[in-house]
């Protein structure tokens, strides 16, 4: 699958200049696996969810979800992808509607399938993510960061969905709440069998929860494989070095330095 | 505070000082300027009772005089009392406004919004419709729409309204692209929302303050146009009571009576600067940084 984005023009008689933002991505998720995607910001990984989501278009390639193909289909006709698959979002702040009460925002995902009389649902999600039945006539802004967190992870999970899509749930989190709202990922994903679809950029985190691990750079999956496997004897060059970035601080006092990763990443770079 | 700034300093953040007062609920600006427009409201629905005299009642007897304790602003030329025409003009000054901001908020809102949601061709279309209309002078539309429908308030009020849909479109297009770029507008399309519900549940409500911001700045530019009109002739046909009318009949007596030039003109400055008095305050309010504290 490719995906490329016109960038502004930046003359009148050049053609616009064409970013690749994901080139030949090709991926197959079985269903009930824990499926984590890493790789440095701007590396495609979001875009690749936003397609998986079905709120982007690939520029070529097929999305199939339980052998359909979502690629092609307007936006109208994916309603069935919306029961199916839902997502959690990055960023806390902005990914719930600050002028909603936290009922109504859980609630969005019934009210678009047209299903009423939504608060008993409501009320139950609150409390499977841990929050008390009084957070429902609550506005975003009366939350912390982890709760609002949690309040999307009830969104997502209104419509009983069987994919749940994470988009860097925690790495706007505080690292004390992190671990809470991982575990509640993880404990969710098992509770109710579902398929994830985590990305990060934290590979200690994607650790922490998925069974198997998409490493991406540059808009393209480098290497694919278990998550110990990746995490304990990493093939592809750039793995190798997201892995050896991760337990900065022992490296730090092994000795090494700032420049010395530095010298790695430029190294690394440098090779074809 | 200056007319056309906009919406500036929504871009350039909040003075410490009026974000203390913000906190406590209404600020000064708000009050002083929200105070103005109640006290021009409050005349207005009174004209429609009461007035010291009939605001159209000719007497030869009493031409021209000056403030007395029978009319505390004197009378023109017509021996009108200028007090009551003051007050009954309040109220075309008022349902002009109002209808022209409306006009100006149903037609602009609406495109602002379905131009900033679509990434269609015709998006770009609208908004390049609205720049010819912006660069389109206001008072040649009006000009125009007299030509054509005959003078009268109605032509004025349409008008002026027609005229003030670009600043709508643009204020509510640049808010609603923000809106639109947020997690909160992908999480509703993920859920399943349609466009048009996006539209008025998650646009429409966050971008309000924009509007009602808008609005007052819009207002404001209305009773000046009003006034502009009416006072070329092109607004208030005669016998209407209007601001802008009584500094056009007043004008040929400036050396005679000039009071006749400074009431009404006390009164159009009165109300633009409570406008936007009450504009800057909104704007102050609303600023989304203060949102969180709310």
């Amino acid at each position: 699958m490719t995906r490329e984005f016109r960038r502004q023009r930046t003359s009148l008689f050049t053609p616009a200049p064409v970013v690749h933002a994901l080139r030949g991505v090709s991926l197959d998720i079985a269903p009930g696996e824990r499926f984590g995607i890493v790789g440095e910001s701007g590396c495609g990984k979001s875009t690749l969810l936003r397609i998986i989501a079905g709120l982007d278009q690939p520029t070529s390639g097929v999305v199939e979800v339980d052998g359909v193909d979502i690629a092609r289909l307007p936006e109208r006709r994916l309603g069935f992808l919306r029961e199916k698959l839902q997502l959690v979002f990055q960023d806390p702040m902005s990914s719930l509607d600050p002028r909603m009460k936290v009922r109504d925002i859980i609630a969005e995902p019934l009210v678009a399938q047209g299903k009423r009389d939504t608060l008993p649902r409501v009320l139950e999600l609150l409390e499977a993510v841990g929050l008390q039945p009084e957070a429902a006539d609550r506005y975003p802004h009366q939350f912390s960061g982890g709760q609002r967190q949690r309040i999307s992870i009830a969104r997502a999970l209104a419509p009983d969905p069987q994919i749940l899509v994470a988009d860097e749930p925690v790495s706007a989190l505080d690292v004390s709440v992190r671990a809470q709202v991982l575990n509640l990922i993880a404990e969710l994903v098992d509770r109710l069998s579902l398929t994830l679809v985590f990305v990060s950029h934290d590979l200690s985190v994607v650790r922490h929860v998925c069974d198997r691990v998409a490493v991406m750079s540059r808009g393209e999956v480098v290497e694919i494989g278990a998550t110990e496997q990746i995490y304990d004897a990493p093939q592809h060059p750039y793995s190798r070095q997201l892995v050896a970035a991760a337990p900065r601080l022992r490296a730090a006092l092994a000795g090494r330095t700032a420049a010395d990763l530095a010298a790695d990443t430029l190294a690394a770079k440098e090779r074809p | 505070m200056t007319l056309p700034g906009g919406l500036s300093r929504l871009a350039t953040g909040l003075q410490p000082a009026s974000s203390q007062r913000s906190r406590r609920g209404v600020s000064a600006t708000i009050a002083i300027g929200g105070g103005i427009v109640a006290f021009i409201a409050i005349v207005g629905l009174l004209s429609l009772v009461w007035t010291p005299y009939d605001p159209g009642g000719i007497d030869p007897t009493s031409r021209l005089q000056l403030s007395s304790s029978a009319h505390w602003l004197g009378t023109d030329k017509f021996g009108r009392d200028v007090l009551s025409l003051l007050m009954a003009g309040s109220r075309t000054t008022l349902v002009v406004g109002i209808v022209a901001v409306g006009v100006a908020a149903l037609i602009g809102v609406p495109l602002g919004i379905m131009s900033a949601m679509t990434t269609r061709w015709w998006g770009e279309a609208v908004m390049r419709a609205n720049d010819l209309l912006l660069a389109f002078p206001a008072l040649l539309l009006a000009i125009m729409l007299t030509a054509v429908h005959g003078q009268g308030v109605v032509t004025a009020m349409v008008a002026i309204g027609i005229a003030s849909i670009p600043s709508f479109a643009r204020v509510v297009r640049s808010g609603a692209i923000g809106v639109m770029k947020t997690e909160y507008v992908l999480a509703a399309r993920a859920a399943g929302r349609r466009p048009l519900a996006i539209a008025f549940r998650h646009v429409l409500p966050n971008v309000t303050s924009l509007i009602i911001v808008q609005a007052s700045v819009s207002f404001a530019i209305a009773v000046l146009a009003e006034a502009a009109l009416s006072y070329l002739g092109l607004g208030a046909p005669p016998g209407t009571p209007s601001w802008g009318r009584m500094l056009q009949e007043g004008q040929e007596l400036l050396f005679v009576a000039p009071r006749l030039e400074v009431f009404p003109g006390i009164a159009i400055a009165l109300a633009v600067l409570g406008l936007n008095l009450l504009g800057d305050g909104l704007r102050d309010r609303f600023d989304p940084r203060l949102r969180d504290r709310r």
